[in-house]
């Protein structure tokens, strides 16, 4: 635990350059705030003055930012324009739905992903070895939002047989209880198994749409470690000494063809982070991506900040994990390093 | 009685792009109980493929076209994958060049060899049980401080300390034949005579009979009774080790004794030191 630790305090300096970047870009952005929320679109002169006062825009970038760092090192992230609560609130309103919906979209695309590029290993060249090609290749040139269309399209407008793409639960729907902030949970927690599932079917087609990122590369990793394993000299030998199947692929094989698809998770998971932002628009999905997307539209600093500081801290913690399980299955690797 | 392995007329081509490339070629040979048989010949004659054949481990572009391997009399090209499984490891058990690669880089040694023990008992013993008896079995081939290079993972171990361990591995089931393909070229000098003493004195022993691929015909001399040279997959000469050097039949193996490294002193040198040596050992 003292290497987790370590890892963390490690992690800071490149929080702090994430910070100042993303203090600098929005502030480049064109658009200023102080026009934008005063009253009326005909205030004048000296009220957009005061609101910018007021915003502390009129201090100098330097000043504005340590007051930025300042307000970090206690936990605040600002006060959003746009919602006129604190961005802090409002993240702790919307992150679980972002999580809900990430957690599946990546379990959806792992469990999809890693059975087939076992199986194409297994059957390399064969038929669904060609399928699995064909399908990586189509996934990856796909952009996730227009495969979201394409679901929306076929399964909501043609069949009927999808949820209207829109928000978490169905219209006719009450949210339950809100505890966890996780749809399903909740109204499992609230002894309702239909409004659970109600809540998981409305997530099926952004998930799909999310998992559509992680299908490619981590299919295709998948298969070449798995090939790799396969033709390597341990698993020759244990099949010269009668190891039988089932335990050369579970203790040999597959262990060890892991390796690099765990490091290709890493890569996956940080890609579905940014892509969640387009997905949630389309699925008006009340996430933080869909929130950071209006904000940037609404010149609304602090949330923008905030979104990008806090994807940045969940892509350090998911390094972590994924550093630690391999660590856990190679020996070799030392945490430390 | 039966010899122990019999090949007879083996052929197995490999099917390449531009038509079938013959990998061995009318191949026959036969070994007793308990005796050493060294098969030798230039890179790419077929050695390797010999070994795999009789394992049943051809890589999959490979085809059996025609001939036998007789163990014990039962044809092994006949026999199912099933009943492959059960003789690899416990009747006939093959190591390899690279001891260190052939190690599962993420399990510790220990779990390997009981792995193998495991695989051969039907599910009656347990990993403690095969703990134990791994334990022993390396401290019956010499490795000191055997429980503790069970917890080691292969990448902790030399490459000479690995094919110790996987020699053990092989004598693990008792099998009656074990197939070593260049078990020690991988190694330097010193350490490969260490290793082929320990492979060689455990296989008389036991009364385990030895198939010991070489492209070495020094090495084959001085640890085999019989020697096979091997060329482009038939075997060309046959013969007890020392016979093979002091009157070589076949112009293809005085061109081996004559490729000799030199090295080390001159060709006439090496030739008179094993030919003692042979000499010595017969
Ligand atoms: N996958 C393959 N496809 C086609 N030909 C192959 C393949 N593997 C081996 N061969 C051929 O089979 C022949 C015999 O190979 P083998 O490995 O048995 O030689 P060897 O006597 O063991 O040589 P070495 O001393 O280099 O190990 C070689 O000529 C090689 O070119
Ligand atoms: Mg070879």
């Amino acid at each position: 635990m003292k290497v987790v630790a370590f890892r963390l305090l490690g992690a800071l300096p490149i929080l702090l350059g994430v910070v100042v970047v993303t203090f600098a870009l929005v502030r480049a952005l064109p658009g200023d705030p102080a026009i934008y929320y005063a009253s009326s679109p005909s205030a004048g002169p000296d009220e957009i003055r005061a609101v910018r006062q007021q915003l502390g825009l009129d201090r100098g970038w330097l000043e504005q930012f340590l007051i930025y760092l300042h307000a970090l090192a206690h936990g605040q992230l600002g006060q959003s324009l746009l919602t006129g609560q604190p961005v802090l609130e409002d993240f702790r309103r919307l992150l679980p739905a972002t999580i809900e919906l990430a957690a599946l979209g990546f379990a959806m695309g792992v469990g999809v992903a890693l059975p087939l590029g076992v199986l194409a290993a297994f059957h390399r060249g064969g038929a669904l070895d060609q399928a699995c090609r064909a399908v990586s290749s189509t996934t990856a040139a796909m952009p996730g939002f227009f495969f979201g269309l394409l679901l929306i399209y076929l399964l909501y407008y043609l069949a009927g047989i999808a949820p209207e793409p829109i928000g978490r639960l169905p219209g006719s729907d009450i949210p339950p209880t809100r505890v966890t902030g996780l749809m399903t949970v909740d109204a499992l927690i609230e002894g309702d198994p239909g409004l659970a599932w109600r809540a998981f079917c409305k997530m099926l087609l952004p998930a799909a749409s999310m998992a559509i990122f992680a299908v490619a590369p981590l299919l295709r990793m998948m298969r070449g470690a798995m090939i790799d394993a396969l033709d390597s000299d341990y698993v020759m030998t244990a099949r010269a000494f009668g190891l039988t199947r089932a335990r050369i692929l579970i203790s040999y094989a597959l262990p060890n063809a892991m390796l690099p698809v765990l490091a290709t998770m890493g890569m996956v998971l940080s890609t579905m982070l940014g892509a969640n932002v387009m997905i949630e628009k389309l699925f008006a999905w009340p996430g933080i991506g869909a929130y950071a997307i209006n904000a940037l539209l609404g010149v609304d600093y602090a949330p923008v900040q905030a979104f990008v500081l806090i994807v940045a801290v969940m892509f350090v913690i998911l390094t972590l994990v994924i550093d630690l399980l391999t660590a856990a299955i190679d020996p070799r690797v030392d945490v430390n390093g | 009685m039966d010899p122990l392995l019999q090949i007879e007329d083996l052929a197995v081509r490999f099917d390449a792009e531009d038509g079938p490339v013959r990998v061995l070629d009318g191949l026959s040979l036969s070994l007793g109980r308990g005796e050493c048989l060294a098969l030798v010949g230039e890179s790419g004659s077929g050695k390797s493929m010999t070994g795999l054949s009789v394992m049943r481990l051809l890589p999959p572009q490979a085809r059996i076209a025609a001939g036998s391997v007789r163990l014990d009399g039962s044809d092994l090209l006949r026999a199912d994958e099933r009943a492959m499984r059960r003789i690899r490891g416990r009747r006939v058990a093959m190591i390899f060049q690279n001891a260190k690669a052939g190690l599962n880089p993420i399990r510790r040694v220990g779990d390997t060899l009981c792995d193998i023990l495991i695989a051969h008992d039907g599910g009656r013993l347990t990993r403690r049980a095969a703990r134990g008896r791994i334990a022993a079995l390396l401290g019956q081939i010499g490795i000191t401080d055997p429980e503790r290079r069970l917890e080691a993972y292969p990448s902790q171990l030399s490459g000479g300390l690995c094919q110790r361990i996987m020699i053990a591995a092989a004598f693990a089931c008792s099998p009656e034949l074990i197939i070593a393909d260049e078990p020690t070229s991988a190694l330097d000098v010193t350490t490969q005579k260490l290793v082929m003493d320990l492979l060689m004195a455990a296989c008389r022993e036991r009364g385990v009979a030895a198939l010991f691929i070489t492209h070495d015909l020094a090495l084959a001399s001085q640890y085999c009774d019989r020697v096979c040279v091997m060329r482009k997959g038939r075997v060309v000469e046959e013969g007890p080790a020392g016979r093979l050097f002091t009157a070589p039949a076949a112009a293809y193996t005085r061109m081996l004794i004559d490729a000799l490294p030199a090295g080390k002193g001159t060709a006439q040198e090496w030739r008179a030191a094993i030919r003692s040596h042979a000499g010595m050992s017969s």
